[in-house]
């Protein structure tokens, strides 16, 4: 005999069918099918070349019924030179998503004391005809199994250089520091 | 003999009614309570010392039965503008429902003032962020309380700069990418709204 919740289903009370969120410390999240592995973040400056930025990484499986997958990354940055300028792209199993592209600086100063959150955000659109990844559309039998979404970041030059997961003060000193800021990942599926 | 919640468990449930959430580029969401479009952000938007929508914000949203809170979230992309000043990019926001502000969402961003140079660099998202209360006895909107929400009403952003022609401020800009300036798509950033209703 099969389970009596399996004959007669809840119904669903929200159009949220998952969500997964956690920091980047390594944890193992679970999902409604699946289990995630969050990524381990340590502090780390940036370079001219664009490298994953730890934590954003997730291979991520819809569940049934998905329509929309918002994708949420906040990470803590801080100007090393400067402002700090830096670049911040959204990839979809390997593909750059154009449209999710953002820059980030704090105002100019000899002191580089800027410090924020960065937000890398999308909300992938599955209700589309055809796959367009640079805007982040993507045909649902385009996504089938694990499909990787990751964050890369570069300086916009060594002049500039910026650097994740930092903090450089703390308690009114940067003795000791970087101090780490452990970013935060949030991947919910809607129907 | 175990309980028969143990054998039946309920469903899982907690209050949220349902979410919309969608990208400024156009699309059309459809959730419970209806199908919704979002703004279709291009490019760029300067202010001026005169209040303007802010593209991609407007949304016209109905409430699902029950609700009592709706919350609203808008992320944009701050950008300083001038080319003199260390523009700071002094700008000023608020909500405004059905086409009277919110007072109370005020908000007034910018980045740090670094003195008169052309290095005008500040440039963050940001967030628009507010819960409408309907649990109200009569409606009070420059506090958002309502004492119903039952047909579509439009929540926006407004901003403007607080100065003219120092400290100004662009929006959902990208200046740099690559190591250089942008070009084409990457000029700009796509605001996203995400609004939730719950009991």
């Amino acid at each position: 005999m099969g389970n009596f919740t399996n004959l007669f289903p809840a119904v669903s009370s929200n159009n949220v069918l998952e969500m997964i969120c956690g920091i980047g410390d390594g944890r193992t999240v679970y999902g409604v099918s699946n289990n995630y592995t969050m990524g381990t973040a340590s502090a780390i400056e940036l370079t001219t070349s664009y490298q994953d930025i730890q934590g954003s990484s997730i291979d991520y499986i819809l569940p049934d019924g998905a329509n929309y997958v918002h994708y949420e990354y906040v990470v803590k940055w801080s100007a090393r030179d400067y402002s700090g300028i830096c670049s911040w792209k959204l990839y979809f199993d390997g593909n750059e998503v154009n449209s999710a592209f953002v820059s980030n600086a704090s105002s100019y100063g000899g002191s580089n004391h800027g410090g924020h959150l960065v937000y890398v955000n999308w909300v992938f659109d599955l209700t589309v005809s055809s796959t367009d990844y640079t805007d982040g559309k993507i045909l649902k039998s385009d996504w089938t199994g694990a499909k990787n979404i990751k964050v890369t970041a570069r300086d916009y030059s060594s002049s500039y250089d910026a650097a994740a997961h930092w903090n450089t003060y703390r308690d009114g000193t940067s003795t000791g520091y970087p101090f780490l800021a452990v970013p935060l990942l949030t991947v919910t599926a809607y129907s | 003999m175990g309980n028969l919640t143990d054998i039946f468990p309920a469903p899982a449930s907690n209050s949220v009614l349902e979410t919309l959430i969608g990208v400024a580029d156009g699309r059309s969401v459809t959730v419970s309570s209806g199908t919704y479009t979002f703004g279709n952000v291009t490019g760029r938007q300067t202010l001026s010392t005169s209040y303007a929508n802010v593209t991609g914000s407007s949304i016209t949203y109905t409430p699902p039965a029950e609700t009592n809170f709706v919350s609203y979230k808008f992320s944009y992309k701050s950008d300083s503008h001038d080319i003199n000043y260390g523009s700071s990019g002094i700008h000023h926001l608020d909500i405004y429902l059905d086409g009277t502000r919110v007072g109370v969402t005020q908000k007034s961003v910018a980045g740090n003032y670094s003195g008169s140079h052309s290095n005008n660099h500040a440039s963050f998202t940001q967030y628009m962020e507010f819960v409408f209360d309907l649990t109200a006895s009569s409606d009070d909107i420059a506090n958002g309380k309502l004492a119903s929400w039952t047909t579509p009403k439009e929540i926006k952003v407004m901003a403007r700069d607080y100065s003219s022609p120092y400290y100004r401020a662009t929006i959902h800009t990208n200046i740099w990418r690559d190591g250089t300036g942008t070009s084409g798509e990457f000029q700009y950033t796509h605001p996203i709204i995400k609004i939730t209703s719950f009991k």
